[in-house]
């Protein structure tokens, strides 16, 4: 580890001290301290090898297998041959994978029937499933700090300053003032005040919001994002403060990146996390690609025939929580698709994905079976046609619908120019129906999905 | 394997929550011992400009309650002090009088807090050897021991030790036993290996029987028993092929000394700067062999003769302002021991550094014509000269004149006292009286250190402070 590689906040970060009289180093409450250890530990394992870091994720492995093999129905029955005391990787990567509709079948049978008390209040929650399905979770204290944990590792990545202010545009909040960014920073740092906005405002409303709050940091969701930035772009107004936005809950399209500096002139900072086995991956501090949260999860990437993938290779991101003792989840197949990225010259030992794709749901089909994730972002349509927003929508192996919103009634030649397009995109000359709508109907989750495809294909559907 | 927080394969760590091992979630106490050490990761690369911004911060509010709550501290100068605004707080701070060891004598109880802020613990009192003979009481927090074994921690980090191995202290402590691990604070965060502690005081033969069994990874003594340990090994007599680094506290180490640890064993010795009134001072560079001063801790001052800041390349005074302890609130204290300032380390941390500890002030050898100098005994070919010599002190009587007293299995024949002596002489650079005394045993110092030279004469600036 080098002098550089080490620094992880800002000198002027103030951190909150419960001691009269120690303002520096601060000596913090119980809460901070445990949020702090576990940093610690994560600042040095980060720079790990990857055989050592495959030794300690083994040790927990380990630990989180004898509790399921004596306290979780599903694995003691599906597992009783296993002896985790001799569990290695290469046993660990026959287990058989849990997929999204045993996991939503399989709540009763998931549970540990014996959490240990140390591991703190046991508390339900439900994903918000964008397919209208969704899973029903537990967590516990420490699931709960190890997600705090790995919220301020990605601050710290990213080098924030807390003292600004942070604007959060997303589910689960109403709209309101802080006077700090709430937790997990506000824990341990003294910070600038916070904004909240509901996700389901109109976006017209958001950019107002925006403009009115002008802040350091822009947190939403990644479709908004694009929808905020898009709307800047034509209303030609700025954000003159904003240092970065940051993203989560859905796959970052490409395109966006570009789009978020054309109108803002700032990065995104992308985080891959879902509600039921928290961080799986944060953006690399000096690159767009991800660094896979060992110290949280095993994630393996596996292809069609279940063997792991190679630097370059797509494949089913599939996931093992390493201290969620209430509900185990062990070789959990998410639904989604992720790249594996080569080693980082970051010089962190966490492995690498290099980009995530998405769900099946998001791949479009062709008539020869092939599958790939197209990506149509504005910078191909803006030239052609006044297109606000657009959904495309495969319906069958032959069609496609698309569904977009635009400033005026599109001319015939703007039409075909569309058509034309969307069929570069999708690889394919499929039958393209465009369908132009006043307002762009948001899915059950609030999340937007540009490419859905509706086509039935071999495997699970995420 | 790596050491420090990834030892014992990440294994090591101690946990409060039953399955969860990597990584550990900490029973409280050794949670904040790591957040402390979280931020000392960062302060420790932070330019000199920053960290005295945040040392400020952090003596202000020593300096407000010391004003309040310590009957010595509340004299007008140090309220001037506090409202001098940041920009010309540290020019002065310089100009606050200096706290000798004498003058902290005499103040006796006046610096004590008369009570402490909420949640800084209980009082602890000590006492430490004098140079003088007159022993310099002493009172700390909890909160200044937590502190304390904060920065033992980082010592242990930077320098990436396993804690799971095994590790012998000849100290200056009571237990003989072995201990189920290596004590606090490394036994707070970790699940520490085996330990073993030996009386500082029993004879050479026994500390290498006892050495021999135990066979330790890591030793911890003070310089000048690790020295006699070492020269018993060069005759083949403690072989130690586990042994991978020797630890040292309490006495000056040389140059000579290190190279005679990895002579002996293959060995690296990595040394400590502490004192009991004052903390934590200063670590070895986990790079190179000079020490970084703990600047989280203490202001350290190091000044000349005019009480100037030293420039790297000079000798001065080691003056220090421990920031954490309300018990005691030692402002600008003149610790007696001198240091040579180094230039900014090679290995990046903004921390201070010493090239090297030069001792106490009772340490300095008088020349009739003025000239004061650290004699390095050490480096001396004691075993060649004198091989059956076990240990020895040096000191310097009033009188300007020499005493050699020795510790060996025989007295030193004619030839062998000639050499000595001549040897000594030429090291020393003077034509002073010297006589030379086999003695049963060197009394150690309470703290259990002997020193190799010390001075009876004490000068002016002594006396007069």
């Amino acid at each position: 580890m080098t002098a550089a590689n080490s620094r992880k906040s800002s000198p002027d970060a103030v951190l909150r001290s419960d001691i009269p009289g120690i303002v520096w180093p601060a000596v913090g409450s119980d809460a901070s301290a445990h949020l702090q250890s576990l940093l610690f530990q994560m600042t040095h394992s980060q720079w790990l090898g990857e055989a050592e870091l495959q030794f300690r994720q083994l040790y927990q492995v380990k630990q989180l297998m004898r509790h399921a093999l004596s306290t979780v129905p599903l694995y003691r029955e599906a597992l009783s041959h296993l002896d985790p005391d001799v569990l290695d990787w290469e046993i660990f990567r026959a287990l058989p994978v849990l997929n999204r509709s045993e996991l939503q079948s399989g709540f009763d049978v998931l549970q540990s029937s014996a959490v240990p008390p140390s591991h703190g209040a046991v508390t339900e929650g439900q994903t918000s499933g964008s397919t209208g399905m969704p899973i029903r979770f537990l967590q516990t204290a420490a699931t709960k700090l190890f997600w705090n944990a790995l919220t301020l590792r990605e601050h710290l990545w990213h080098e924030r300053d807390f003292s600004g202010k942070l604007a959060a545009i997303r589910v689960k909040v109403e709209a309101g003032h802080h006077p700090d960014w709430g937790m997990p920073v506000s824990a341990l740092y003294r910070s600038g005040p916070g904004a909240t906005l509901n996700v389901r405002t109109d976006i017209e409303k958001q950019l107002d919001w925006l403009l009115r709050e002008n802040p350091d940091y822009l947190l939403t969701h990644a479709s908004n994002l694009a929808a905020l930035a898009e709307l800047t772009l034509r209303r030609g107004v700025k954000l003159p403060r904003l240092r970065q936005a940051r993203s989560f809950s859905e796959t970052l399209r490409p395109g966006l990146r570009e789009l978020v500096r054309e109108a803002w002139g700032v990065g995104v900072a992308d985080v891959y996390s879902c509600e039921e086995a928290g961080h799986i991956a944060l953006q690399c501090p000096l690159h767009e690609h991800y660094h896979v949260q060992t110290e949280n999860l095993v994630v393996e990437i596996l292809d069609e025939t279940g063997r792991p993938c190679a630097p370059g290779e797509t494949g089913r991101v599939v996931l093992t929580t390493l201290h969620n003792f209430a509900m185990p989840l062990i070789r959990y197949e998410i639904g989604d698709y992720a790249e594996v990225g080569d080693v980082c010259d970051c010089g962190r030992g966490l492995p690498v994905l290099q980009r995530i794709h998405g769900r099946r749901r998001n791949m479009i089909v062709l008539p020869d079976g092939r599958r790939h994730w197209p990506s149509f972002p504005r910078i191909r349509y803006t030239g052609i046609a006044p297109v606000k927003q657009i959904r495309i929508v495969q319906r069958s192996l032959s069609d496609i619908d698309a569904i977009y919103t635009a400033e005026r009634p599109l001319t015939p030649s703007e039409t075909q120019g569309m058509v034309g397009a969307i069929q570069e995109a999708l690889g394919f000359p499929f039958k393209v129906m465009l369908q132009a709508v006043d307002e762009m109907p948001r899915q059950a989750n609030m999340k937007f999905e540009d490419i859905i495809s509706e086509v039935a294909v071999p495997g699970q559907n995420g | 394997m790596t050491g420090g927080i990834n030892s014992g394969g990440g294994a090591g760590l101690r946990t409060a929550v039953e399955g969860i091992a990597w990584p550990a979630i900490l029973p409280d106490a050794g949670a904040h011992l790591l957040a402390i050490n979280f931020q000392l990761e960062d302060s420790q690369w932070w330019s000199e400009e920053t960290m005295r911004r945040h040392q400020l911060r952090q003596l202000r509010e020593l300096v407000r309650f010391a004003i309040q709550s310590v009957p010595y501290c509340r004299q007008e100068i140090y309220r001037v002090w506090l409202r001098r605004p940041d920009r010309d707080a540290w020019a002065a701070f310089a100009e606050l009088p200096l706290l000798s060891r004498r003058r902290v004598q005499d103040a006796g109880e006046t610096l004590f807090a008369t009570a402490l802020p909420a949640h800084h613990g209980v009082i602890s009192d000590g006492e430490t050897s004098g140079s003088t003979g007159i022993p310099l009481g002493y009172r700390s927090s909890t909160l200044a021991g937590f502190f304390w074994d904060a920065i033992s921690l980082r010592e242990h980090f930077w320098h990436g030790r396993d804690f799971s191995a095994r590790h012998a202290f000849i100290r200056n402590k009571p237990e003989a036993q072995l201990g189920p691990a290596w004590g606090a604070p490394s036994n707070v965060v970790f699940s520490c290996g085996e330990s073993a502690n030996l009386p500082i005081n029993g004879s050479l033969s026994e500390k290498r029987d006892w050495l021999r069994d135990l066979n330790p990874r890591y030793l911890m003594t003070t310089p000048s028993t690790l020295r006699a340990l070492a020269e018993i090994a060069l005759d083949g007599d403690l072989p130690l092929p586990d042994l991978k680094e020797v630890r040292t506290v309490g006495e000056t180490v040389t140059p000579a000394l290190r190279a005679l640890a990895r002579q002996a064993w293959g060995a690296r010795l990595t040394d400590i700067y502490s004192l009991s009134e004052a903390g934590m001072l200063a670590l070895q560079c986990p790079v190179t062999e000079h020490y970084h001063v703990q600047s989280e801790w203490a202001v350290v001052e190091v000044l000349d003769a005019r009480g100037m800041p030293c420039q790297p390349g000079q000798i001065g005074r080691i003056v220090v302002s421990p920031l954490h302890n309300f018990a005691m609130p030692l402002l600008r204290y003149d610790t007696g021991d001198y240091a040579e300032v180094g230039a900014p380390c090679a290995c990046g941390r903004g921390l201070p550094s010493l090239v090297r500890i030069l001792g106490r002030r009772r340490n300095r050898l008088f020349l009739p014509n003025g000239d004061v100098s650290w004699p390095n005994l050490s480096s001396l070919p004691w075993v060649a000269l004198a091989p059956a010599l076990h240990r020895f002190q040096l000191r310097q009587r009033r009188d300007h004149s020499l005493l050699l007293r020795y510790e060996a299995s025989r007295p030193f024949t004619q030839d062998e006292q000639g050499n000595v002596c001549s040897a000594l002489l030429e090291h020393l650079r003077c034509a002073l009286p010297l006589a030379v005394e086999q003695v049963d045993a060197l009394p150690p110092s309470e703290a259990g250190k002997l020193e190799d030279f010390i001075t009876e004469i004490e000068d002016a600036q002594e006396a007069g402070a």
